[in-house]
């Protein structure tokens, strides 16, 4: 369970991808790429 | 759309970064970025070290407030009337009012999509009219709120608290009643309702939008 400050500072780091959408996980970052405008 | 975020790096480390997400995105065609800068990211100065390699403050809100919602948010007004998205229609409706909040271009179609439960839109609709749209992205962690949005003329009407009351509903059917989201000045009065509400704050910068993908870095002298 991610803490719920964790979760709102960085939501796009744990929401779960849609079929489109690609997250890349580094120690120094995250990149979430998602092809939906609307989820922004 | 492209979000980098949860940024954890030493200070002499900041530029290659930069230059790395840069080239993520154009692998993908990619022409902008927000780069979501939290409470607890590093190096402390992280902003004004992007700021200064280029980027550009979030308009017009380059300040969101993350927000965590642990009880249930103001009711509905009753006369809203809150659906799914699931038809291509209320999908195109959705996307038109997303692009008037935000200031994109009016879509007049969609490309196909898949049925995504975890990942779903919502329309609020006043007197048969769609007039707010939003997103919630649903997990074991609770629910995300994305893109909520409201049309001008609609706004203050309650079409926002309507969809923020579905998606609480839709995690507490799931188990999981919690909602976070990054909250705009005009939605964080309303979010901030519930006495457990509670927030960090998180600064928000872009890699201006080209028209076309991002070039190449130019060699370092």
């Amino acid at each position: 369970m991610i803490a719920p400050g964790e979760l709102a500072e960085n939501a796009n780091t744990y929401t779960p991808l849609g079929p489109t959408d690609q997250r890349v996980i580094d120690d120094r970052y995250v990149l979430w790429r998602a092809a939906a405008i609307s989820r922004t | 759309m492209n979000v980098a975020q949860r940024f954890r790096m030493r200070a002499d480390e900041v530029g290659a970064v930069r230059a790395e997400i840069h080239e993520l995105l154009r692998a993908r065609g990619r022409t902008s970025c927000t780069w979501e800068v939290g409470t607890h990211a590093t190096p402390g100065n992280l902003v004004e070290r992007l700021l200064a390699l280029g980027l550009v403050d979030d308009d017009p809100f380059p300040l969101a407030v993350g927000m965590v919602l642990t009880e249930e948010p103001l009711a509905a007004p009753p006369s809203i009337e809150v659906r799914e998205v699931h038809t291509d229609e209320e999908r195109l409706a959705s996307a038109r009012i997303a692009a008037v909040a935000f200031g994109s271009p009016l879509p007049t179609e969609l490309p196909p999509r898949e049925a995504d439960g975890n990942n779903v839109e919502y329309l609020a609709l006043i007197g048969g009219r769609p007039v707010a749209r939003a997103s919630g992205s649903f997990s074991e962690n609770g629910a995300s709120l994305f893109g909520g949005s409201t049309l001008p003329e609609a706004r203050g009407q309650g079409g926002y608290r309507a969809l923020v009351a579905a998606r609480w509903a839709e995690a507490v059917r799931r188990g999981t009643p919690i909602l976070v989201t990054q909250a705009s000045p005009m939605s964080r009065p309303i979010l901030a309702q519930p006495a457990s509400a509670r927030s960090a704050r998180s600064a928000s910068c872009s890699t201006p939008s080209a028209p076309e993908p991002l070039p190449p870095e130019l060699p370092r002298p």
